[in-house]
């Protein structure tokens, strides 16, 4: 039915074209509204003073899982806040360490420090245990999650408690999460470093604060969300049975307290270290996926919201996330098949730089608004990294396999955080293929028959 | 013969290779090469050795000429080509435009991806996604009837000019609508139900 190029082009890139759509009707959202005035730049300021005359006591849980290595600089991170430290209270709570955590935590203890530090252990390993035992023993009016291997900006804690007490009605917040620059990564690393760091940007500083003003926040990040007291209390606490406890937690807190506020908190920063190589973030990435499928396979009713729901409805990111990934999935080996089909190798491959050009446009709009949002001490190395939009799109797509894999190990393998890459599970199925044609098996023959 | 041989040989290096990562447990190669594999492997069967295609395009001609009068656009199927519907134009009722259902709009290409991604997805018994494949082909087909209808329906009332158009942007953007209501329910909507019964011990 259709005869030029760019009707040939159009009618097969449907199904890759909406998605962008989908994409970019959200990104140019954001970008208009930010333009528009709707989203202002929040710079992180100091907060000297009570907002309600008093500050009130803050506990800080920090979970241990051999963290020897990070321990003591995220301990050192919460020493330095600006809010009254002996209104503090760190609570580090092991679950199952095998390293030197506990003796990296003594030196802590015994450095000094105007606040309580106190070590917790659990026979659990799994941090949803060590959370929930750090709730029962809390004694702050605010909880924080803070996790062991991030640092905090001197004014997170002061900043969060503040926006608490000046919203009477918001009960749960995130904290702004972003990627700190590496150390000695070079190379592919690097441009994968920066890329990460403009996604968290953008997810924290623009996404979720857009997300907080629909009343829809998916996730309160797990590196650093805080609650109030009485409001962690009155959910089922950190569930054990998935790999998603912090989205689960968002889901118990968005049904039990409906009409309130679960909010991110984007002057409250705190910082990670970027990914240590493919492997760890197709580890990371495939967790976040189960999790969020086994989070809203969870919550039935909460799922059983429409797609045009206003408010909290998972549906909008499962079809997104998980129904339109099928689409996708097909029409990547599909379109360049039809080049076998009779059609032009031209079209084709025209077809396919559009697609990328079409994801291109889709960043600029991205990084825009991070642009316009962006507040110091962040503000340069962002403007510096414009250089990351043309490759942004080839790592949404890297990490969109890395997610799509999650779609499938939901299915087919137990819940566990740690999950073995497609190289390496290939590799030990060939060595046992080759182990049992070549070696074993003529060994093992005769001695039977023996 | 040879390219029969050689389509013969093409299965069995896929089936090989799929059934070394399923065994392997590497999951994403294994459902990569499964769905899209087959679904190439699917498309070229249907083209080249079996008159699937034809026998597509043929009753999807049938169906829209079945299901026109509903729009009140006079259709006629010819009968020295079954794949191609006679149209009438009905504002001038001199102009008419013959549609000719290829490898586009027989919508084959959709039905095999739909077809591999469920059969492969590893949700569920074999009986069952062989009955949710027969369930999601036969919405397939429905989709791509109306899809056509749509473009019939647009060139019988607005005339020739609207055939680009409501073929390649409208048409399609309702028949990738309706792809993901059926995406949903034979894939995502399965898969909560048994994640859900794995985490709760329940029905959903």
């Amino acid at each position: 039915m259709t005869g030029s190029w760019y009707m040939q082009f159009g009618f097969w890139g449907v199904f890759l074209l909406i998605p962008i759509l989908i994409d970019g009707t959200v990104a140019f959202t954001y970008l208009v509204s930010v333009i528009l005035g709707r989203q202002k730049r929040l710079p992180i300021r100091p907060v000297t003073r009570a907002p309600n005359g008093k500050w009130p006591r803050v506990t800080i849980l920090v979970p241990v899982y051999n963290s020897a290595n990070d321990l003591a600089v995220c301990v050192e991170s919460i020493k330095r806040q600006s809010y009254p430290a002996d209104l503090i209270e760190i609570l580090a709570i092991d679950n199952g360490s095998r390293d030197r955590s506990f003796a990296v935590f003594c030196e802590q203890q015994q450095a000094g420090y105007a606040g309580s530090i106190h070590w917790l252990s659990t026979f659990h390993q799994g941090k949803p245990w060590a959370l929930n035992i750090g709730i029962h023993y809390a004694i702050g009016e605010y909880i924080i999650n803070l996790d062991s291997d991030v640092t905090m900006h001197p004014d997170a804690v002061a900043n969060m408690v503040a926006a608490f007490e000046h919203d009477p009605n918001m009960v749960a917040a995130t904290g702004s999460v972003e990627i700190e620059p590496a150390r000695e990564a070079g190379g592919f690393m690097r441009i994968v470093h920066e890329c990460e760091f403009q996604e968290y940007y953008f997810a924290f500083n623009v996404g979720r604060r857009f997300q907080s003003e629909s009343r829809s926040l998916f996730t309160l990040a797990g590196a650093f969300s805080a609650f109030r007291r009485e409001v962690l209390f009155a959910t089922h606490l950190y569930d054990t049975s998935t790999v998603g406890e912090d989205t689960f937690m968002t889901f118990d807190i968005q049904e039990s307290f409906p009409g309130r506020k679960v909010s991110v908190v984007t002057s409250a920063v705190c910082y990670t270290e970027p990914i240590p190589g493919l492997r760890a973030l197709y580890a990371q990435r495939v967790r976040w996926q189960r999790g969020e499928i086994e989070v809203i396979a969870a919550h039935p009713v909460l799922a059983g919201r429409g797609l045009f729901y206003r408010g909290f409805s998972p549906m909008r990111t499962l079809v997104v996330d998980h129904t339109l990934a099928f689409p996708r999935v097909a029409w990547t080996f599909l379109l360049p098949a039809l080049a076998f089909m009779g059609y032009n190798w031209i079209t084709v491959v025209a077809a396919m730089a559009l697609l990328y050009a079409a994801y291109m446009v889709v960043e600029a709009a991205t990084w825009t608004t991070n642009a316009l949002l962006v507040v110091l001490p962040s503000s340069h190395r962002l403007w510096r990294g414009w250089w990351v939009i043309p490759i942004m799109p080839a790592y949404r797509y890297m990490v969109f396999w890395m997610r799509f894999a999650g779609t499938l190990t939901v299915l087919t393998e137990p819940t566990k955080w740690r999950t073995a890459d497609p190289v390496s599970a290939s590799r030990a199925g060939l060595l046992k293929v080759v182990d049992r044609v070549l070696v074993h098996e003529p060994a093992e023959r005769p001695a039977r028959a023996a | 013969m040879i390219a029969l041989s050689l389509f013969c040989a093409a299965f069995l290096v896929w089936a090989g290779v799929t059934v070394f990562f399923w065994k392997a447990g590497a999951w994403l190669p294994y459902y990569v090469i499964g769905s899209a594999g087959s679904a190439i492997l699917m498309v070229v069967g249907a083209r080249d050795f079996l008159p699937l295609e034809f026998a597509l395009r043929a009753s999807t001609a049938y169906a829209v000429d079945g299901l026109s009068h509903l729009t009140g656009v006079g259709t006629r199927v010819t009968w020295s080509d079954p794949g191609s519907i006679l149209v009438v134009g009905v504002p001038h009722h001199n102009e008419w435009t013959q549609l000719r259902v290829g490898l586009e709009s027989s919508g084959l290409l959709e039905s095999a991806a739909l077809a591999g991604l469920v059969a492969f997805f590893p949700n569920g018994r074999l009986l069952h996604r062989a009955m949710v494949v027969a369930l999601g082909l036969l919405a397939s087909f429905v989709a791509n009837a109306i899809r056509v209808l749509l473009i019939v329906t647009s060139v019988g009332y607005l005339g020739q000019g609207t055939l680009d158009v409501a073929h390649v942007f409208v048409g399609r953007a309702l028949f990738f609508l309706i792809a993901c209501v059926i995406y949903w329910f034979a894939i995502t909507r399965p898969t909560l139900r048994t994640v859900h019964c794995r985490l709760r011990g329940g029905p959903i």
